[in-house]
């Protein structure tokens, strides 16, 4: 039997959450969601995750701190982080890369393009 | 020295704790010539400790230089300073829209999108302008962004507006966004417009199925609850509980509603063995709303002897809108073998 | 009493929206598996307010409730004001197996043997006894070293109780059998804490929201402050942590209820893994 991959999405918008995490769902996805970074950071810890989705502005914990922090754990060195922003310079980025994302979407992205993204970074990885 | 002055002085040491009560001090003396001596330090300060009582300060001093320089932190290449600055004009509330009216004009698209974060939720007067520009904005989010806080504070003035943008070659994600605004400020214009958008809305996606079902929860009628009931078991167990949450909620509007008996079946299968855990709670809540027949009421005394904690639960509040003579003694029956304390308080309450 | 029609009306998606304002606001985290014990209690708020939909009610919360004063009689009511002994017993295990281990460990290494735990809002002072009792069981050693747990409250009545250090039936009736026996002393219907281990507390006036008093408190490497926050707003909540990141040791722990995340206040702790045991410390 197949096992579900797990995607943690990490957004301050209630909306955002939902409408990816049906978007996720129907692409065969379980999904987990997380109202910013430090609330990213718990739900990550207590769960198994195989790739997370990450916007950039948020209140108490922003996307590129979340991702550093991951990324300073050893366990989730190898874990794909996509960031899903609406922010599209390339200075956005840039920071996103440095800190360790490993794809930047920007918002808004067509469903398809999000799951095509997703197979992508999981299979690569 | 003046304390600001003293202050402002510990503002610049090297001692991270001196530096976190000096900016904190400057929050309480209020002044606003405290501002600039805590925005200048936000330009260097590295720590994120002092940079969030920096904050907190620029929130406690009532003026308008306070929010003048919080403005102009939104356009900050640093996202904690951009983003700590939106909470500070949030905190602020309608003080800083008149402000926020000026910079929604001038700003870029990155911070039109901040400032409509920074509105969320917030029904304070004054907002029309920013709305009004919001949903005409040539950038996709800021008008989602705009389309999301207009539903969440019941904005009705521009229902009209929303109910425009549902257009065929809409991106999907606003078309969402608008319907999930209408949950709250639709009426029957919006179901027009909603069913013209979707004639078939048996062939929507999953996702955006999703977003139409709230708009229907809050809309729909007898009509609706006959098609909504047709998905039950066709589309994936992760809709089953919106699907069953619109039933209910039609229900509520439209009470002598009758199921028919291939819905009260399914519900029944559901009840046994759904998928999630909720929408076995939620398919006993709705056969107790949908059918007095004995052999429901029969099915609903059976399930609270259920081995899953959720079916006994909707058995008891089921049984108890059943307002059939002697159900206190049939949920009282199940007291002494009951053991979890929620289902405990429903077959008591 | 109340009345059904609330009641019946009120539906998961309520009180899931219900519990993501009680998150965003209070920072306390709420089960589903609560639903039931949710919707009665927003049913009573309902009543009181003398509302019958709960669309409205659940607007009022989230959206025009500037004040936070509804959210805090909702507050008031979800959450227990009571406190025992051994209260939130998973947190304590993940505190006495592997943080206390951890900072003691590093003390040694340092030639340090102080240990400093500061119990913010101690109520009656069952909880700084309960860590009094844990520290004497699982770091023997304590007697050689100079440990204090301060216990601080703003209420002097239950400051005097923490000095009295004796318990009725209720507040030790999850204190462990062992734990009973080596460090309580049944005295009639009650419970004396023995004075060796009641000697490790020491009880103090402090006013969480007195700023000064708070920057007096320095050098610890422990703070619980369980089920206190929540009866804060925001900015008073957030300059509370602020604080007690000042007067933790590099190393030092933070605890807050079980259901209340500190990582809803302030991004400034690091969060660590312990085994199932999910804790923030001061890096």
């Amino acid at each position: 039997m197949i096992t579900k991959k797990t995607i943690l999405i990490v957004d301050d918008s209630e909306f955002v959450r939902s409408y990816h995490s049906y978007i996720l769902e129907e692409a065969n996805f379980q999904v987990i969601t997380a109202v910013d970074g430090s609330d990213g950071l718990e739900k990550l810890y207590a769960n198994s995750c195989d790739l997370v989705l990450s916007d950039i502005n948020m209140s108490n914990m922003d996307g590129y701190e979340f991702i550093r922090r991951v990324r300073t754990d050893k366990k989730y060195s190898a874990l794909p982080i996509i960031i899903v922003s609406t922010e599209s310079e390339a200075r956005d980025k840039m920071k996103g890369f440095e800190a360790g994302a490993n794809l930047y979407i920007v918002k808004p992205s067509s469903p398809e393009m999000m799951v095509e993204n997703i197979r992508m970074v999981l299979s690569a990885n | 020295m003046s304390s600001l002055k003293e202050y402002a002085t510990q503002l610049d040491g090297s001692d991270q704790a001196k530096r976190i009560y000096a900016a904190e001090d400057i929050g309480y003396l209020n002044d606003p010539d405290g501002v600039p001596f805590l925005l200048e330090r936000l330009d260097k300060e590295s720590s994120r400790a002092v940079r969030d009582v920096i904050f907190q300060a620029l929130i406690r001093i009532d003026a308008d230089a306070a929010i003048e320089g919080s403005i102009r932190l939104l356009g900050s290449t640093d996202p904690q300073i951009r983003n700590q600055a939106a909470d500070v004009l949030r905190n602020k509330g309608a003080r800083s829209i008149p402000f926020l009216n000026v910079a929604m004009r001038e700003g870029d698209k990155n911070t039109r999108k901040l400032i409509l974060d920074i509105l969320s939720g917030n029904p304070a007067s004054g907002t029309d302008e920013i709305y009004s520009a919001a949903l005409s904005d040539p950038d996709q989010n800021v008008v989602i962004t705009a389309v999301e806080n207009l539903g969440k504070i019941r904005a009705e003035a521009f229902r009209g507006r929303i109910e425009e943008l549902l257009q065929p070659d809409a991106h999907p994600m606003l078309i969402s966004a608008c319907l999930e605004a209408l949950v709250g400020i639709g009426h029957e214009t919006s179901l027009a417009a909603i069913r013209q958008l979707f004639p078939k809305f048996e062939k929507l996606p999953d996702f955006q199925l999703a977003s139409y079902l709230k708009a229907i929860a809050a809309l729909g009628s007898a009509r609706e609850f006959a098609e909504v009931a047709s998905q039950l078991y066709v589309r994936g167990s992760n809709l089953r509980p919106a699907i069953l949450s619109t039933l209910m909620a039609i229900h509520r509007r439209c009470p002598s509603l009758e199921a028919s008996e291939i819905l009260l079946s399914e519900l029944e299968t559901l009840v046994d063995s759904g998928d999630p855990p909720v929408c076995r709670y939620q398919a006993v809540r709705l056969l107790g709303l949908l059918s007095g027949r004995d052999d429901v009421y029969a099915h609903l005394v059976s399930w609270l002897s259920s081995t899953e904690r959720l079916v006994r639960l909707g058995a008891a509040e089921a049984i108890r809108v059943t307002g059939r003579p002697g159900l206190e003694l049939v949920l009282a029956a199940h007291l002494h073998e009951e053991t979890d304390d929620e289902v405990l308080e429903a077959l008591r309450c | 009493m109340l009345t059904n029609a609330p009641l019946q009306t009120i539906t998961a998606e309520h009180l899931e929206r219900l519990g993501q304002q009680i998150y965003h606001k209070l920072g306390l985290y709420f089960d589903e598996k609560k639903n039931y014990f949710l919707k009665t209690r927003v049913a009573k708020r309902m009543a009181a307010l003398g509302m019958d939909n709960p669309d409205d009610y659940v607007f009022m919360v989230s959206y025009a409730d500037a004040s936070g004063l509804e959210m805090q009689e909702l507050a008031n009511l979800v959450t227990t004001n009571e406190t025992y002994m051994f209260r939130e017993y998973d947190q304590l295990q993940g505190f006495a197996n592997y943080c206390l281990p951890e900072v003691l460990s590093a003390k040694q290494d340092r030639g340090d043997k102080t240990l400093r735990i500061w119990c913010a809002g101690c109520s009656s002072g069952e909880e700084a006894y309960t860590l009094a009792m844990i520290i004497q069981e699982v770091f023997p050693q304590s007697q050689s070293w100079d440990c204090k747990i301060t216990a601080t409250d703003i209420d002097e009545n239950m400051l005097r109780k923490v000095a009295a250090a004796r318990y009725g039936q209720r507040s030790i009736n999850d204190v462990p059998q062992e734990y009973k026996d080596k460090y309580l002393i049944a005295e009639g219907e009650e419970y004396a804490v023995r004075r060796r281990t009641a000697a490790l507390v020491e009880p103090r006036y402090l006013n969480l929201n007195d700023r000064m008093a708070l920057r007096a408190m320095r050098g610890f490497d422990f703070i619980f402050c369980r089920n206190v926050l929540i009866y804060f707003d925001d900015l008073s909540r957030k300059s509370v942590v602020d604080h007690f990141y000042n007067a933790l040791n590099p190393g030092g722990y933070i605890f807050l209820g079980h259901s209340e995340s500190i990582g809803r206040v302030t991004s400034a702790f690091t969060l660590k893994k312990f085994e199932n045991h999910l804790v923030y410390v001061k890096e």
